[in-house]
């Protein structure tokens, strides 16, 4: 079954992102910062990260920055939740290497169906 | 996939009207003249976070009112509009709004459109002051900037899986559109038959024509994201014609990336920056329910129960300290302690949560009355039991309101009186032993004596030859319905004395006490025991009968002899203790107990609310913690009595409520 890692500080969307995923079976690693996040990458490989972008301290750019350099985690599938399509985070976040992007509000269905989506292409095709 | 949304609300709201109290305090730094980008970024990040969730959680309307918010915020962060003080007034106003508009759905009320609608009037006001604000609204009358003015023409045919893969068309249009003014013209050829017609594939394809003042680079950059998943063509000015099709990508892309790379550096070395410990979120914290604390709670107070009684059924069977079972008793309860504690630790929070509010409170009270106050808050990161703090909100508000009605002076009046036109309000917060010590001070003009003095006689409350002790004169501030009249249409002046907040704080065993100086300003200094839920306390015996005795009162207990007794006529006794006459209060009498004579007792020493008085009891029979359960829940409230316990051997005892003992002596006896 996939691992995921959701990181955000906002506790609801941990809980909600949790929730969907765990619902259809899948593992789920929680993270309140962007540091935390580094950390348990270093000790646990999962097979999908989510990460807000706008956080304290280390930002979920400086994340992706930051998994990118890890050995394990060159090629994980790193999406961002952004504001809109026009979030500038999400150019940002591609130039440093993330795969996609979830818009922020999101349905669970939406959630579940882009993460399944980026999971095929990363992992099936 | 059916969620249900609601489970995810109670973390919703504690965390959203959390990140709106930081908003709150953060604004109020800006308005009193702090600029930094780490202060800006903490607002925006509060808000940004709550429209985030709320969307997600099924609040739409929050959603979108937050949105507008973070819009402006995030205008206000790069620098668009000036934040002077209309501005954060506005800024004010929206916060206190969302926070409304949270509590609502958190009980479920339907949502106020119509304030929604006029905040966000006001936000536009703020919007439209600024560049960016009137480029973004009327983009076709803006004339266009000399670089990059043009019309593009772009041809955009995405891939048949699309939508499958989260790209949505509209979305970029609307991006497009915000850039200037937008043709769209939709290629519907490509369509297959009704029959044939695979819903979730994309048959469209589009032309659009957009006018804008923007760059190439940037028109392009909007299709950034969906490069892989399309045929894109851009034609147009200012640039020579040059398509980003497939096959030509990889030069164009890579350049830009360089670009933006030295663009991310930049902005990382401002992220560092950021790390300033004052906006860390408290994330690490992890947000539990108030029951699930109390059911825990009260399942240690059971276990520190039956403890005691095991160690008393112990001691009972063996009577010589049998060693293995008593060194087991003994870590028992070293294990039990230790629980405890740190089941008491989950429940303390720092009292920034009851000190938050106060410089908005006082902001709007100067605003009211015109008078200059500088708020001094130190210690807050003294920590009690929430529930504590929470009680407490509410009287140290009285005292905040108290201090500014009467204690500080007018500007004016201040100068004359040489000291600064400013005046001082200080918050402080610290422990001391068991308990924590709250002192809201001013240097204000301190306490009349005079206009006490000459209202309580004019109530009736004592005789006009009197003189007054510093006792006597707190006595009569803090009694039911005594207030100096003339400051009652003053702005605070809503009836309600100093009285409840005496009693406030009686009711978390705590007491208050007064010091002022004419001239000079005044203190409220109160002290109240870390927790409610369990007490250090001695037990004492009057007849057959135990009572608990909060230890935090107890100045010193003293056996005085018949010669330190003496009656007065009617009215009881006073016990002379090295020169000081304390009233002599029998707790048998009190209870209507059969007890030893007053020369025969013990003197236990309370004080409370700065008096004592000598409680006479027949014996002391040691100390015990003991775990307070409240009359009030299971009973109703008894004159004083705090709570109830029970005891290592299964008895049910009363917790004396000290403060009240001390009050009612006081109040039924006369003056030394």
């Amino acid at each position: 079954m996939p691992r995921i890692m959701i990181v955000d500080d906002v506790t609801s969307i941990r809980q909600i992102v949790s929730k969907v995923f765990q619902d259809v079976g899948y593992q789920v690693t929680e993270a309140a910062r962007g540091e935390e996040a580094l950390d348990l990458a270093k000790i646990k490989r999962v097979h999908l990260v989510i990460t807000d972008v706008t956080m304290p301290g280390m930002s979920g750019l400086d994340l992706i920055k930051a998994l990118r350099e890890l050995k394990s985690y060159r090629t994980t599938p790193i999406l961002i939740l952004a504001r809109d399509a026009s979030d500038e985070n999400i150019k940002k976040a591609e130039t440093l290497g993330a795969s996609g992007f979830i818009e922020k509000p999101f349905t669970p269905e939406r959630l579940l169906s882009v993460v399944n989506q980026v999971l095929v292409d990363a992992y099936v095709n | 996939m059916s969620i249900d949304l609601k489970q995810f609300h109670a973390s919703f709201f504690s965390e959203s009207l959390e990140g709106l109290d930081a908003a709150e305090a953060n604004l109020l730094r800006l308005e009193s003249g702090e600029r930094s980008p780490e202060l800006l970024n903490a607002i925006f990040r509060a808000i940004h976070s709550i429209k985030g969730a709320a969307g997600s959680l099924g609040f739409p309307e929050i959603g979108r009112f937050t949105h507008e918010f973070e819009n402006v915020l995030d205008d206000l962060r790069s620098g668009e509009f000036d934040p002077d003080a209309d501005a954060v007034d506005t800024m004010l106003a929206c916060v206190d709004h969302v926070r409304y508009t949270l509590r609502a759905a958190r009980e479920e009320k339907p949502h106020d459109a119509g304030r929604d609608a006029a905040l966000l009037e006001r936000l536009t006001e703020l919007r439209s002051g600024t560049v960016r604000g009137e480029s973004k609204k009327s983009p076709r009358e803006t004339p266009p900037r000399e670089q990059g003015s043009g019309s593009y023409r772009i041809r955009f045919r995405p891939s048949g899986g699309f939508f499958a893969s989260g790209n949505d068309a509209l979305k970029l249009f609307r991006v497009l559109d915000g850039m200037g003014s937008l043709t769209v013209r939709a290629d519907v050829s490509a369509l297959p038959e009704a029959g044939k017609f695979d819903p979730e594939q994309c048959y469209l394809a589009w032309d659009l024509e957009l006018r804008t003042e923007r760059s190439r680079e940037e028109v392009a950059d909007v299709f950034g994201w969906v490069e892989d998943d399309c045929e894109l063509t851009l034609d147009g000015a200012p640039e020579v014609k040059e398509s980003v099709k497939e096959e030509e990508k990889p030069k164009e892309p890579e350049r830009r990336r360089d670009d933006r790379r030295r663009g991310d550096r930049r902005l990382e070395r401002r992220r560092t920056d950021d790390a300033d410990p004052l906006f860390a979120t408290r994330s690490d914290i992890l947000h539990v329910g108030r029951a699930k604390l109390d059911g825990l709670m009260n399942a240690v107070g059971e276990l520190v129960i039956t403890k005691t009684i095991l160690k008393q059924i112990i001691s009972d069977l063996v009577q010589d300290g049998a060693g293995k079972l008593d060194e087991a008793l003994q870590e028992l309860e070293h294990h039990s302690r230790e629980l405890q504690d740190s089941v008491m630790a989950i429940r303390m929070q720092p009292m920034s949560f009851a000190f938050g509010r106060f410089p908005r409170l006082v902001r709007d009270l100067c605003q009211a009355s015109g008078k200059l106050v500088q708020l001094r808050v130190s210690g807050e990161a003294s920590e009690l039991d929430s529930t504590v703090i929470e009680k407490l909100v509410d009287p140290l508000t009285h005292l905040v309101r108290n201090a500014l009605d009467h204690g500080v002076e007018a500007p004016a009046e201040r100068v004359a009186a040489g000291k600064l036109e400013t005046a001082t309000l200080t918050l402080h917060a610290e422990h001391r032993g068991g308990n924590i010590e709250i002192v809201v001070s001013d240097d204000g003009r301190g306490i009349n004596r005079e206009r006490v003095k000459a209202k309580a006689v004019e109530q009736g409350l004592t005789g006009a030859e009197e003189t007054l002790s510093d006792e006597r004169i707190q006595e009569l501030i803090f009694a039911p319905g005594f207030s100096t009249a003339e400051k009652l249409n003053e702005l605070s002046g809503r009836g309600v004395g100093l009285d409840v907040v005496r009693r406030n704080v009686g009711e978390l065993n705590g007491s208050i006490k007064i010091e002022s100086e004419p001239g000079r300003g005044t203190r409220f200094i109160i002290r109240l025991p870390l927790t409610l839920a369990i007490v250090d306390g001695m037990r004492v015996g009057v007849g057959e009968e135990t009572y608990i005795l909060p230890l935090g009162s107890i100045v010193e207990c003293i056996r005085p002899g018949a010669a330190a007794v003496r009656p007065i006529a009617g009215q009881g006794h006073v016990v002379e203790i090295r020169g000081e006459f304390l009233p002599l209060v029998s707790l048998g009498a009190i209870f209507g107990i059969e007890a030893a004579g007053p020369d025969k007792g013990i003197a236990v020493v309370l004080e409370a609310d700065g008096s004592r008085i000598a409680l006479l009891v027949d014996a002391l029979l040691g100390q015990e913690q003991v775990v307070i359960k409240t009359l009030e829940a299971n009973y109703r409230k008894v004159p004083c009595v705090a709570g109830a316990t029970i005891l290592g051997e299964g008895r049910v005892v009363l917790i004396l409520d000290a403060a009240a003992l001390v009050r009612s002596a006081r109040e039924h006896q006369p003056q030394h």
